[in-house]
């Protein structure tokens, strides 16, 4: 019952946000000066440029459109990309969602599991050198913009060295012959996981390991690996479980800059290119479904949360 | 065989902090036979947590326990304990309660599974002998129907249920000593006395032994055998229970009498309370550490530390006044 009526409710503010996004990626695309057509009109005779406008809709006072794109929305129809003819967004993203997806759950798993690895050192080994490198390089790769590292990596390990290719992505399909394609991006991509998560996981260890409940844990006699393992990893993984899935939907909306470096096919350098080029039905129909898996994934989240955490079960139990 | 159980002495304790080194237990001494309850007593801040940690061996960074104190468990020195010894004598030999029991109990463990934990560590049983156990104790601290108490989380319990939890733990292996630091401060009156009754009756069928740290002379008098009055990082005053309520050496002690605001006393009367502050432990004042608050202070007390003075059998008190051949006329009260 109670379970039921938080659902309902979060669906229902689920659903207002996704119409405020919309609502304001539309404005904000009609505020900005020129459209997706002016570039291509502009040799083109009048008559043309006028049934070219009709086509797309582009001739139409503001507000109509606004109801146009806002119904189509409702009905899942989010129309045709104005510069790549013929392209409807439901077919551009479940062609390059995956390309993006796997390089960026490749770069959350290695990142991740890495600076859960370095948080727990740190937190461990607090004050010691081992904790100051950790803290110096999470510092460090937080502050250098992926690029560098990107161009850093190609630089040496493919130009240099030679071990991987300089560019490109393996086809589709291809999971195993093309990894090694895959080794220099998610590399790159994965020194933002590394340290946060480090830093995130030793604050909040270090926290746990000041609470009253472990020196109960350490008056029973247990050990230090003990106490560490038993009683302070479940407790301070709760952040860590509320930022997962958020670097989950990360994913999926690829990095712009690492697909530019790389020349991989995924969908941050796509989206990004639609904007520049103000194609409205792209960006409308790419920021109103990522924003819905964003959502979703917080929702998961919240989900997630009452199970690490018995404090905040929802519906209460029988207390 | 010594009737004696722990000693402790010249125990100094310090923290180390950006203002400077806090002296929080700055040379104290006392021991306690078997079967014996101890009540340590003072304000906040006195350094008496600090003590009951130091003989758990649980003061952590930036605390240290000075080399030099001596912690005798049964004679042997528990600062000189191995991982070995220490891993065995925590919940076994000795075990602690703390003040807020909710903050004590890991809130993502059952409290079944924290009993169980303390039973499998120092017994080798089976899990279901230890749930078996652990039922059992939860039983034998008043709470009614254990065997679902036993699957549910600290937050799902009230506060007396959590802290009858925490001594289930404590008593989950028979130890010989058990610390309780200011175990009803954070309960309701009527819950307060439940848990005194409760530690008192546990202990009496297991001839344990209890250092009580409280601020409430009103759960000293229900409990204790002995009485030792902290004050400023060293115990003042110490003596058996009737000696400290009647016949207080210590002007502090007696501050801390006339401080307990009494029932038959005319309604509408102001309460009493101790000028001043409490020391700075960062920069103790020299002499004796009441100085600055004490009604009868002489010049001595702010140059010199006073001598320990002993009136009769196992009752002292550092006080200079004492000191003197005869009482200053208005400190006379202290004779008797």
């Amino acid at each position: 019952m109670n379970l039921l009526k938080y659902i309902l409710k979060k669906i229902a503010i689920a659903l207002a946000t996704l119409f405020v996004i919309a609502s304001a990626t539309f404005f904000l695309l009609a505020l900005t000066p020129g459209d997706a057509l002016s570039a291509r009109v502009e040799k083109l005779p009048d008559e043309v440029t006028q049934r070219l406008y009709a086509k797309y809709g582009l001739d139409r006072p503001v507000m109509e459109r606004y109801f146009i794109t806002m119904k189509g929305l409702l009905h899942g129809d989010f129309g045709e990309s104005i510069i790549y003819e013929g392209e409807t967004v439901q077919q551009i993203i479940s062609e390059k969602g995956p390309v993006s997806a796997r390089l960026g759950i490749q770069q959350m798993l290695l990142g991740v599991t890495l600076g859960i690895l370095l948080g727990i050192l740190a937190a461990v080994k607090k004050g010691s050198f081992w904790d100051f490198l950790v803290i110096f390089f999470s510092v460090l790769l937080i502050s250098v913009p992926t690029l560098i590292f990107a161009l850093m990596l190609q630089a040496v390990f493919a130009g240099k060295l030679g071990w991987f290719p300089v560019i490109g992505w393996p086809s589709k399909g291809d999971w195993l012959g093309g990894f090694k394609y895959t080794v220099l991006p998610t590399f790159a991509g994965c020194f933002g996981y590394i340290a946060s998560y480090a830093r995130l996981l030793k604050v909040s260890m270090l926290d746990v390991m000041n609470q009253d409940y472990i020196l109960t844990a350490e008056s029973k006699g247990l050990s230090r690996r003990e106490v560490i393992v038993h009683h302070v990893l479940r407790n301070s993984f709760i952040p860590i479980i509320t930022r997962l899935p958020m670097s989950v939907a990360m994913c999926i909306t690829g990095s712009f800059f690492i697909e530019s470096v790389f020349s991989i096919p995924g969908l941050g350098l796509y989206y990004v290119n639609a904007v520049a080029a103000q194609d409205v039905t792209i960006v409308m129909g790419e920021t109103v479904i990522l924003s819905a898996i964003y959502i979703f994934v917080i929702f998961i989240t919240d989900i997630l949360y009452t199970v690490v955490d018995p404090r905040i079960r929802i519906s209460g139990g029988n207390a | 065989m010594s009737k004696e159980l722990l000693k402790v002495e010249n125990l100094k304790v310090t923290y180390n902090t950006y203002a400077g080194q806090v002296q929080a237990v700055r040379g104290v001494s006392f021991s306690l036979d078997k079967g014996e309850t101890l009540a340590l007593v003072g304000e906040s801040g006195c350094g008496k947590s600090v003590t009951a940690r130091s003989i758990m061996q649980l003061v952590h960074e930036p605390g240290k326990i000075v080399e030099g104190s001596k912690i005798l468990f049964e004679g042997k020195n528990v600062a000189e304990y191995d991982q070995k010894e220490l891993a065995a004598f925590r919940g076994k030999d000795a075990a602690i309660i703390f003040q807020d029991a909710m903050a004590s109990l890991n809130p993502t463990m059952t409290v079944g599974k924290q009993i169980v934990e303390n039973i499998l560590h120092h017994n080798k049983v089976s899990k279901k002998e230890a749930k078996a156990r652990a039922v059992d104790l939860l039983n034998k601290v008043g709470i009614n129907n254990p065997e679902q108490r036993f699957k549910q989380y600290p937050h799902e319990l009230s506060g007396g249920m959590r802290q009858r939890v925490m001594i289930a733990i404590a008593f989950a292996n028979d130890p010989k000593l058990l610390i309780a630091d200011e175990p009803t401060t954070a309960l309701d009156v009527t819950i307060q006395d439940q848990i005194i009754e409760l530690i008192r009756k546990l202990k009496d069928e297991r001839d344990a032994s209890i250092i009580l740290i409280t601020h409430d002379l009103g759960v000293v008098a229900g409990i204790a055998d002995r009485v030792a009055v902290m004050y400023g990082g060293v115990i003042v005053e110490s003596g058996s229970a009737s000696d400290i309520f009647y016949h207080a050496k210590h002007p502090y002690t007696k501050a801390l009498h006339d401080a307990v605001p009494r029932v038959d006393e005319v309604s509408g009367k102001e309460l009493v309370s101790i000028a001043g502050a409490p020391p700075d432990l960062i920069n103790p004042p020299a002499g004796c550490p009441f100085n600055t608050r004490c009604k009868y202070c002489m010049n001595i007390c702010k140059k010199e530390v006073p001598p320990t003075m002993k009136f009769g059998e196992g009752h002292e008190a550092a006080c200079f006044l004492h000191v003197l051949d005869g009482l200053p006329e208005d400190a006379a009260f202290l004779k008797d």
